[in-house]
């Protein structure tokens, strides 16, 4: 990077260079700078898929059901409405039970059948009333009516349900209680008379204490109002990021896989460089060319190409015996033979970028003198390589740290299993997701924008730590 | 007599490195010459043989199956526009950056260089990361109704992922332009935008060229960006059906037909371009 200080007088005025250069920081700013601060902030919150972008309906949904039930709760003439149909309701369930309690009698005793007639006649009265009251709470629970649209009940769809159920077991066993089959009549009986327990105990409960009842009604929606807007919540993400095995698992995994694959495919692109120069070889620049196909075959080929060959049913994964959808090391054994793969051709080309210094002549020198091949390589081909493959594998490593597209692609970053890391505990999770795929996956998969952005902040500053480092040591060496 | 003896162990010797070598070299270049072989294996099974190829058949049928593939198409269409667009838009931004680059000084120049050069160096993880911001932003945007999940939207991520690079590289390959040409066109009393349009950029074709082959094996070849922002490119079919999901593992030969139709326009741009692209990095990156 060194470069002329401006001798020469200024050509165009600044504005013009300014015009020219803004439209590209200007998206470069938006695009990326922004949602990157924008996540900082993000990530001192619990967003999810649930409050990042909630409905708006529902949340107009939730206002109107709780301003409902205020009013119905304040309200002295709604409440009185609202009470009188259920003023009546606890006596005739009662009734309800008492029947389906004595016709269960009968048919556990094995009476006779006509026996049952009294209680039907109850139960048709009883169902009458119960009928009447369900088309009431539709009246006088009525949101709509009040001037309050939403979908959601004051009373739980469950409980209607239940009454439907309930009118239905009275009408068939009121109505053909004499020629049922046994187990059919038996079965209603037994259904009825849960359903009407249930069914008294929170009418019950709605006609003791109304105010209690719609207080834990409002209680909950604003609960559920609550989970669909962000909520700052400090450092909480961070705190349960250093309790989650999983995080722990994936540094681990990451620093190991810089420590595996950077060696691996520093020394193939070095090797390999040395052995096409080397002028015992014809024919060094078909070969050299052949090398550079894995630099030619766009990156999904590569990958679908390697996921076959390295399936325990492919042809790679099959001779070598792995399973990359069981074992975790297979996986990472595999995860280490693409990334080389992939790799090798650019230190390869640093390489002989810097051997093309080395002339011919030299070398041919140094066998005439009878120089051996260990002291060739050490006095003269080491020192003029070892710069250039230093900073290359300083620029690979950023690589290696960032992993992401590779175990990705391979098999997603699995396989599921038990993680287990001393001290801090075990969890079910992907056992080679690397740092990068961590907070994909937190995001794609688990919605869990709040705690990714956590993480990748950390990331950030790893890859901040990483770059200074390299910095520190590229200045040093030019 | 001598040198006879002397030179035959050495040719012995030479014979048996370079069959080394062209051992190592086609094994290292074995994976397409396997992807091809599959694509073409007339039984929809993973190929763990070569040999299967004489025992099942070799067929075309695949590359026929997937040109006839209406969800291809729709793909196809996506990428060609989301391709042709990324190219207009990284010309358009950052010849004229990296020209300002070259040409003006002005404060915080260099400063800004150099931070193009360290982040753009600084390896992919980052841009994953930043485009993972801004999808969550992007689904905030969305709960105010304003959607930006849009096939005309990719084309400025890509070109915002690109245009770090592209501008130093360009800047450099404009450093190589002499200066004089400008400037003489500036004394004779042309205008700045005269000059520009008129005497620059003519001169820089090459810049233009590598721009738009750039541009256009970027939006062509990515497949995670458009996958985060679900607009099903061509890349983006491939990878969900064929790499990411199971359809790949029942239809091998078929994906793997896919895969090498999609890379052929890469892989044929890539060996044309090589004078070009080596070029642009001599001038560019070596001098770095």
């Amino acid at each position: 990077m060194t470069r002329k200080p401006p001798t020469r007088k200024v050509l165009f005025p600044t504005k013009v260079a300014l015009l020219l250069v803004l439209p590209s920081l200007a998206l470069y700013l938006f695009f990326n700078i922004w949602p990157m601060l924008f996540s900082i902030g993000v990530a001192f919150t619990d967003a999810t898929r649930y409050n990042i972008l909630p409905s708006p309906e529902k949340i107009q949904d939730l206002r109107n059901s709780i301003a409902c039930a205020e009013y119905l709760k304040t309200s002295t003439q709604h409440r009185e409405n609202a009470l009188a149909i259920v003023r009546n309701l606890d006596e005739t369930f009662n009734i309800v039970k008492e029947s389906f309690r004595g016709i269960k009698g009968i048919l556990d005793t094995g009476r006779a059948r006509d026996e049952i007639t009294p209680y039907a006649l109850n139960l048709t009265t009883a169902s009458r009333i119960i009928k009447r009251v369900r088309g009431r709470i539709g009246e006088v629970f009525n949101c709509v009516m009040f001037g309050y649209p939403t979908t959601l009940e004051l009373i739980p769809k469950g409980i209607l349900e239940d009454l439907d159920s309930l009118l239905t077991v009275i009408s068939r066993v009121a109505g053909s209680y004499l020629y049922l089959e046994h187990h059919i009549l038996y079965k209603d009986v037994v259904d009825g008379l849960n359903l009407t327990v249930k069914l008294r105990e929170f009418f019950y409960k709605l006609e003791v204490d109304y105010e209690g009842y719609m207080d834990k009604y409002i209680e909950s929606a604003v609960k559920e109002l609550d989970k669909l807007g962000l909520k700052f919540i400090g450092v909480g993400n961070f705190q349960r990021l250093s309790t989650d095995p999983r995080f722990y698992n994936s540094l681990y995994k990451t620093l190991l896989f810089v420590a595996t694959s950077v060696p691996l495919k520093v020394s193939v692109g070095v090797l390999l460089a040395l052995l096409y120069s080397t002028p015992l070889i014809y024919g060094k620049r078909a070969l050299r060319t052949l090398l550079l196909v894995p630099w030619a075959m766009p990156f999904l080929l590569s990958a679908i190409t390697w996921k076959f060959l390295l399936l325990p049913n492919g042809q790679l994964g099959g001779a070598l015996g792995i399973n990359i959808n069981v074992n975790e090391w297979h996986a990472f054994l595999s995860y280490n033979f693409f990334e080389a793969w992939l790799a090798y051709p650019f230190i390869m080309t640093v390489t002989q970028g810097a051997l093309s210094g080395l002339s011919r002549d030299v070398i041919e020198a140094a066998l005439v003198d009878g120089a051996s091949l260990r002291e060739r390589l050490f006095k003269v081909v080491f020192p003029l390589i070892a710069k250039p493959v230093t900073l290359a594998s300083i620029l690979t490593t950023g690589a290696s740290l960032q992993a992401f597209l590779v175990p990705l692609v391979i098999n997603g970053a699995g396989p599921v299993g038990e993680i287990n890391v001393p001290v801090i505990g075990s969890t079910t999770g992907y056992k080679n997701e690397m740092l990068i795929v961590f907070g994909y996956n937190r995001i794609m998969i688990d919605w869990e924008y709040g705690y990714a952005a956590s993480m990748y902040l950390i990331v950030v500053l790893i890859i901040l730590i990483y770059v200074s480092l390299w910095f520190t040591l590229s200045r040093k060496m030019r | 007599m001598k040198t006879v003896t002397v030179k035959t162990p050495l040719l012995i010797f030479k014979i048996a490195v370079t069959i080394i070598g062209i051992f190592i070299a086609t094994s290292l270049a074995y994976p397409l010459i396997y992807v091809v072989a599959q694509s073409l294996l007339a039984k929809e099974i993973i190929l763990t043989d070569l040999v299967q190829l004489l025992e099942y058949g070799v067929t075309l049928e695949t590359f026929s199956r997937v040109l006839r593939d209406p969800e291809f198409y729709d793909a196809l269409k996506n990428t060609l526009t989301v391709a042709f667009i990324t190219i207009l838009l990284a010309i358009g931004v950052v010849i004229p950056a990296a020209y300002g680059f070259s040409r003006f000084s002005f404060k915080g120049r260099d400063t800004l260089l150099y931070i193009y050069l360290i982040v753009s160096q600084a390896g992919g993880g980052l841009g994953i990361i930043a485009i993972l911001a801004l999808y969550i932003f992007m689904l905030r945007l969305a709960a105010y109704s304003i959607s930006l999940f849009h096939l005309l939207v990719l084309p400025f991520i890509y070109v915002s992922g690109m245009v770090l690079f592209q501008t130093w590289l360009m800047k450099s390959y404009f450093d190589q332009l002499p200066r004089e040409l400008d400037e003489a066109a500036f004394i004779d009393g042309a205008s700045w935008f005269d000059t520009i349009f008129k005497i620059t950029l003519p001169a820089s074709r090459a810049a233009f060229i590598i721009i738009a082959l750039f541009a256009f094996m970027g939006a062509w070849g990515e497949f995670i960006v458009a996958d985060i922002m679900q607009i099903n490119t061509l890349g983006r079919y491939i990878y969900r059906t064929g790499v990411a999901g199971q359809a790949g593992l029942m239809n091998p030969a078929t994906y793997a037909a896919a895969s090498l139709v999609f890379a052929v326009p890469i892989v044929v741009l890539f060996t044309l371009s090589q004078k070009y692209i080596g070029e642009a990095y001599r001038r560019g990156i070596v001098k770095g």
